[in-house]
């Protein structure tokens, strides 16, 4: 009798004690707030879901919009939700630019103009054999002005003839991209080469005592509470934060957020504002609609963004599966976009149409 | 930390009863050694099964609403009250908590009922109990489902009521009672939303003591 007590009086509180780890909690990163109080045209907002719910805009499957440091829309298409892993393809080489600053500071007193081939010993062979490669510097693969041959802009990454398709399937990405043959001087020509962020990596991971995937643990994932990732490796066994990264869209907007904010954090500063200023600053012209930082793309002054809404600090990144992130510091405004992989579709300016109708949705009072 | 707090009120409901059930057996033992005896030896190997269902009444972030309760336990020494329980919010509530979509606030908990009653036999006995439970609150997006927040917490409802002993196998019970959760942070949910008065009312169901003729 006193045995079957006491099994009733433990059992139940040993139950009630307990604690489900499986639970995904409310993060709350941002307060909830609706647009129309942060003077955004609900009815257009509206519109536009119900465009991506018919898939009026690509494969377009996680969508979320801070504004004015609140979390003002968030949805998942398809089925999708939140807890969903999205690939956010070249978005992720935000991650490298980011960190690189940090690291170049601490290891080579921020000698940005050092000549990479200093600090790839093991590829020396390559730079011998043509000694212009000698001249490309960190600066050069941040402005993507190398001068070697690439065509990764005019060719989708499923296109076997693109230089792209050709690294990834290599078993060096590194040595496949320095091996290309040099078509301009060496901080002349801008050539989009996501083959210049593994060679940041390869740099970072010379430099640093601890393993690279380590350090972006403990100085970005961490302090950005993002928990959840997967990140695939290069054949030389590197994380591979340029194309495989796949994490949510809320911790991708955390990274967005985390940018604008100038590399900081709900108060911590993680990443020196100074960095962060010349990451977003144009070191290139590229055209009257386009510019370049270091690692992000910015509206040039006869852009549509430019001329139609009269926003001139919008910062973006798109992947090749037109995942989109979308920042601009006047509007204090943060647009992230997921977009699940999908080759049969191509190519597609999905995350620009869907940006637009955020812009379109700013009230006349608020721009 | 909440659970800390929780198991600090548990504990000292179980303090309170053991003092209680102290005091009970003193008061059950007459200066009459034979009818003692008797006494004593169906007081000590009684014990009743039973299980509930109620309706509860209580504080959501919409108003007082209702939620459906069940539990079963068993009665030993004629008064004390041992179980568990569980609890579900049955109105519905949808909020757009997060634009664009219309998102189900869900509700629900369950644990432990622990409870002293009198044991009078006659029409009415009177109860106290304390129910500690663990549970979640969830905002799950309307019919996708998909995107869903929630909060989990611990939660203590002390009460007092009255039970009407129907016949030997049936009771209608009555609480009134205070429900505190512990450590909820939910958007749209504010501590006092479900902090408040409960009235629950249900049947009870179970192999009691025959009441006195």
């Amino acid at each position: 009798m006193r045995k079957l007590l006491h099994i009733l009086i433990i059992l139940p509180l040993l139950w009630s004690c307990g604690d489900d780890d499986d639970f995904f909690p409310d993060q709350e990163v941002w307060p909830y707030a609706s647009p129309a109080s942060k003077g955004m045209n609900e009815g257009i907002l509206l519109d536009f879901n119900s465009n991506v719910e018919l898939q009026n805009f690509g494969n377009l499957q996680g969508f979320i919009v801070i504004k004015d440091d609140h979390l003002v829309f968030e949805n998942y298409y398809q089925e999708n939700s939140r807890r969903e892993f999205f690939p956010v393809g070249r978005v992720g080489a935000s991650l490298v630019t980011m960190l690189l600053g940090e690291v170049l500071n601490n290891e080579l007193g921020n000698q940005i103009d050092l000549p990479i081939y200093q600090l790839l010993p093991e590829y020396s062979a390559i730079f011998d054999a043509n000694p212009i490669k000698k001249e490309i510097t960190i600066r050069h693969l941040l402005k993507m002005q190398t001068g070697l041959v690439w065509n990764e802009s005019l060719r989708s990454v499923a296109d076997p003839s693109s230089d792209l398709n050709s690294m990834i399937r290599s078993n060096d990405y590194v040595e496949f991209v320095l091996s290309k043959q040099i078509e301009a001087t060496p901080g002349r020509r801008f050539a989009f080469n996501s083959g210049c962020y593994f060679i940041l990596l390869k740099i970072m991971d010379q430099l640093l005592e601890v393993p690279v995937q380590s350090y972006f643990e403990e100085r970005l994932f961490q302090p950005l509470g993002i928990e959840n990732y997967t990140v695939d490796n290069t054949p030389q066994g590197l994380p591979d934060y340029v194309l495989g990264l796949s994490m949510t869209t809320l911790d991708l907007t955390k990274v967005g957020y985390f940018v604008l904010k100038k590399g900081d954090w709900q108060g911590l500063r993680i990443i020196d504002d100074r960095w962060v200023d010349q990451l977003l600053s144009v070191q290139v012209e590229i055209s009257s609609q386009n510019r370049w930082g270091f690692g992000w793309w910015g509206f040039g002054e006869e852009s549509l963004v430019s001329t139609n809404y009269g926003i001139n600090d919008v910062y973006y990144l798109f992947g090749e599966n037109s995942q989109g992130m979308y920042l601009s510091e006047s509007q204090n405004m943060v647009v992230v976009v997921s977009n699940g992989l999908d080759a049969a579709r191509g190519f597609n300016n999905s995350s620009f149409w869907a940006y637009i109708r955020v812009l379109d949705s700013l009230q006349p009072a608020t721009l | 930390m909440v659970l800390n707090e929780m198991k600090h009120y548990i504990l000292t409901f179980i303090l309170l009863l053991s003092v209680i059930s102290l005091q009970a057996q003193e008061t059950d033992i007459p200066s009459d050694s034979v009818e003692t005896e008797e006494e004593e030896i169906i007081i000590d190997k009684t014990i009743q099964p039973f299980v509930f269902g109620m309706f509860e009444f209580s504080n959501t972030p919409q108003g007082y609403l209702e939620s459906l309760s069940g539990g079963a336990g068993i009665i030993f020494k004629g008064r004390f009250i041992i179980g568990g329980f569980a609890t579900r919010l049955q109105a519905p509530i949808t909020e757009k908590v997060i634009f664009p979509n219309d998102f189900d606030f869900s509700f629900s908990h369950g644990g432990i009922l622990l409870g002293y009653r009198t044991d009078r036999r006659q029409l009415f006995d009177f109860a106290f109990t304390m129910r500690a439970s663990y549970g979640e609150a969830v905002w799950a997006r309307e019919e996708i489902g998909g995107l869903i927040i929630g909060d989990k917490f611990a939660m203590i409802n002390p009460a007092v009521g009255v039970d009407i002993n129907a016949s030997k196998y049936l009771k209608v019970i009555s609480r009134l009672g205070y429900r505190r959760a512990l450590n909820l942070s939910l958007a749209r949910v504010a501590p006092n939303d479900i902090n408040g008065i409960t009235f629950q009312v249900g049947l009870s169901v179970g192999l009691f003591n025959e009441l006195d003729k």
